[in-house]
């Protein structure tokens, strides 16, 4: 493993070639997408997280042009680990996928036809949450969000011929790949993204393909819930663009470094954060926290992920909600930790826990699987924003307490859910499309019929309920620890209520997949990748609560503000004036071709006094308080 | 006022009326047409507010950054107007249903 391998860079262009092979070839180049993109990612994903292990930080300049005009792509141990998620669910996502669309396989074979008077068990496409296949049935009465009532009847029809496998038809399997490796190209770009504007473009790149895969399934509800989802996901971007033009505007830098330098460095040099600043964290705050569906702008989240077709409900639930989360963490703890009051820390801890207790209360009255799932995606997204109020004693993250229970709580918690909610999405689509309905109540004895699909489901419950051994455990045992060791009792009690709450819904699914099933016609045939790629993200989510110790000290590997406020700027001129970034960056392999720092630029607007280098980055903050945290083998609470 | 400051100061008045327009409008088209003036009034806010270079001329960079904008938005345009074309197409509405009583 050599610390110059560009392996961060085939990150983001393995997904994108396999993306232009299937937008150009269509299904008969699916076998060269699984080779670049489902094999590339997961190879040059585990490559990279080895070397941000071994060699601290990982920095490449994309054609040899660096900040400030270039594009860099930069891993520490959050994107590494972000990156590694994304890899370990796109890659399973993508093994369920190619049985879900039928890639590959033989024109799908009638079995049976229904009974149209065998009330809510019609065998309709599992996108059914959202009606009536073809779109061409009369509209039926629906539900606020346009989804069916439970055991209103399925209108697929008497007398139509069903088949047993693909479950879904061909033609959005052809749109799927295309926008799929779309969609994960701009997600390990934006872990990857070291300046405001890219993270804005790559955003943005996400959530159109997000939007498109919503729709995938075409009936009346994913159509309106993918317009609704846009509609949302634009403004956020838009009052982020908004932010990147104002934090432009004050500090004449878009790098996160130089941003954090420049801010850090105004407060230090006696003045006070200019209202912009704060303005423009405001503003992006609020854009992201919309892209992240956090409580109380969580109302498109459910049908969208609900009416989307399982697989891109696992990746949008899994994925793509996190990476909104992601910035919000770079920006308000390691960009601009200077200009977050503790007010705003609190603030949005209330949100957080106000997601985590509306979401699980409308999570456990719901009677469709995937709403149930998707509300419970709500309330696990609000254990991510307790990790704000947990960090320091009520300070700004500035006061220099890096309280590391909290932060690795809270990332952890991100990572364990990905792979537990995948899992459950893609388990729920296995057996939706079996029993042939979306309603509870169609589950009765699945567990008999699906055992692979059911255990799936289970393990995946265990980590939303934090019992261990689960990641979801690992991730909210942090939480508490940090919530304990600061005498935050309100917090503990979130936490400790939300899991009860979250155990209780994923309960409401397995007693109805226990049930008696004598009187239910024989379910519908499920390929066995699909069953399987559902099994194995499960087992990772447990694993995670087994393993925990490698991750979290990968974890830590460049964590804590990337600009600390005192001491900080004893290297004026920094990477933008020096044309040989070394010295105290030395530890970073940044590769030797990397020489548009400080040339070409004579006539550009002079630059703020850049980052203060890799001390701060690699300072150790984070050491030592994780060997006091009591981990895995610790019973819960 | 320098002209800079007036491009900015323009820039945040068409991202306010747009935000209005995007909220309380149901049809779908306005809201794009909204959507689109408040991206207007964002590349204004990044044209105008950085200050000028003291050797005069204009800073390139935020004119890269709002040509990537506009491309950007242009997809983001082309996408919701077919969507909204199909939401009319499927409903029989131009507007979301939790719109549809007005």
């Amino acid at each position: 493993m050599s610390p110059d391998s560009p392996w961060i860079v085939w990150a983001v262009v393995a997904p994108l070639i396999a993306a232009l092979l299937a937008a150009g070839f269509g299904p008969r180049a699916t076998p060269l997408v699984f080779l670049t993109g489902v094999l590339g990612v997961p190879v040059s994903a585990a490559a990279l997280a080895v070397q941000v292990e071994r060699f601290g930080p990982q920095r490449h300049a994309i054609g040899g042009w660096g900040e400030p005009l270039g594009i860099e792509l930069y891993a520490d141990g959050l994107a590494a680990l972000m990156l590694l998620v994304s890899a370990v669910v796109g890659a399973a996502v993508s093994v369920y996928a190619s049985g879900f669309f039928g890639a590959g396989q033989a024109p799908p074979v009638p079995v049976m036809a229904t009974d149209g008077s065998s009330v809510g068990y019609g065998h309709a496409p599992p996108v059914a949450v959202a009606g009536y296949p073809g779109g061409a049935a009369p509209a039926p009465p629906r539900a606020p969000h346009g989804v069916l009532a439970p055991g209103m009847p399925d209108a697929s029809g008497a007398g139509q011929a069903l088949t047993a496998s693909p479950p879904a038809d061909a033609r959005a399997g052809r749109f799927f790949w295309p926008l799929w490796m779309l969609l994960w190209a701009a997600l390990n770009a934006l872990f990857l993204s070291r300046d405001v504007f890219n993270l804005y473009v790559t955003l943005e790149l996400m959530s159109l393909s997000a939007v498109a895969l919503v729709t995938l399934g075409g009936t009346d509800a994913a159509t309106v819930a993918g317009m609704r989802y846009l509609l949302m996901s634009l403004l956020g971007s838009l009052l982020f663009l908004l932010g990147v033009a104002l934090l432009y505007a004050a500090y004449g830098t878009l790098s996160l470094d130089g941003l954090a330098s420049a801010a850090a460095g105004a407060l230090d040099g006696g003045g006070s954060i200019p209202p912009a600043t704060v303005l423009a964290l405001a503003v992006m705050t609020v854009g992201l926290c919309i892209k992240a569906a956090l409580f109380p702008f969580h109302a498109w989240l459910p049908p969208a992920h609900a009416s989307a077709p399982a697989p891109a409900s696992a990746l949008l639930s899994g994925l793509v909600v996190k990476a909104a989360f992601y910035i919000l963490v770079r920006l308000w703890l390691q960009v601009l930790p200077v200009a977050v009051p503790g007010a705003a820390l609190r603030l949005i801890g209330v949100l957080g826990a106000g997601a985590v207790l509306w979401g699980s209360v409308l999570a456990l009255v719901q009677h469709n699987l995937k709403l149930l799932i998707a509300y419970s995606t709500v309330a696990q997204l609000g254990y991510l924003f307790l990790l704000f109020p947990l960090l320091t004693d009520g300070g700004s993250p500035a006061a220099g307490a890096w309280n590391d229970a909290a932060w690795s709580g809270g990332i952890y918690q991100a990572l364990a859910h990905a792979c537990a909610k995948a899992a459950m999405f893609l388990a729920a689509g296995s057996m939706i499309h079996a029993s042939g309905s979306d309603a509870l109540v169609a589950l009765d004895g699945i567990s008999h019929r699906l055992p692979l699909s059911f255990t799936a489901f289970g393990l995946g419950g265990l980590t939303m309920a934090g019992l261990p051994p689960s990641g979801g455990f690992i991730g909210k045992w942090l939480l508490l620890t940090a919530a304990f060791e600061t005498g935050r009792w309100v917090w503990a009690g979130v936490i400790a209520g939300g899991g009860l709450l979250s155990a209780a819904y994923v309960y409401r699914v397995l007693r109805h997949a226990f049930g008696r099933s004598e009187a239910l016609p024989p379910p519908a045939p499920v390929p066995r990748r699909m069953e399987l790629a559902a099994l194995g993200l499960a087992l990772v989510a447990v694993a995670l609560g087994v393993a925990a110790t490698r991750p979290i000290e990968l974890l830590e590997v460049g964590a804590g503000p990337l600009a600390p406020m005192t001491g900080a700027m004893s290297e004026p001129g920094g990477a933008y004036a020096d044309p040989a970034p070394g010295g105290s960056q030395s530890h970073e392999p940044i590769s030797p071709d990397s020489p548009a720092r400080g040339s070409g630029l004579s006539g550009a607007p002079a630059r703020p006094p850049a980052l203060p280098g890799a001390a701060a980055r690699c300072a150790p903050i984070l050491t030592g308080t994780l060997a006091q945290a009591p981990l895995p083998s610790t019973p819960g609470p | 006022m320098t002209p800079p400051l007036l491009y900015a100061l323009a820039g945040a008045g068409l991202f306010a009326l747009g935000l209005h327009a995007f909220l309380i409008r149901r049809h779908l088209f306005w809201k794009v047409l909204a959507f689109n003036v408040m991206g207007s009034g964002v590349f204004l806010v990044l044209i105008g507010a950085p200050a000028s270079p003291p050797g005069g001329g204009a800073d390139p960079v935020p004119q890269a950054l709002v040509l990537t904008g506009i491309v950007v938005a242009v997809s983001a345009t082309a996408l919701a107007i077919g969507l909204a074309l199909r939401v009319a197409a499927k409903t029989g509405h131009p507007h979301l249903p939790e719109d549809a009583d007005a």
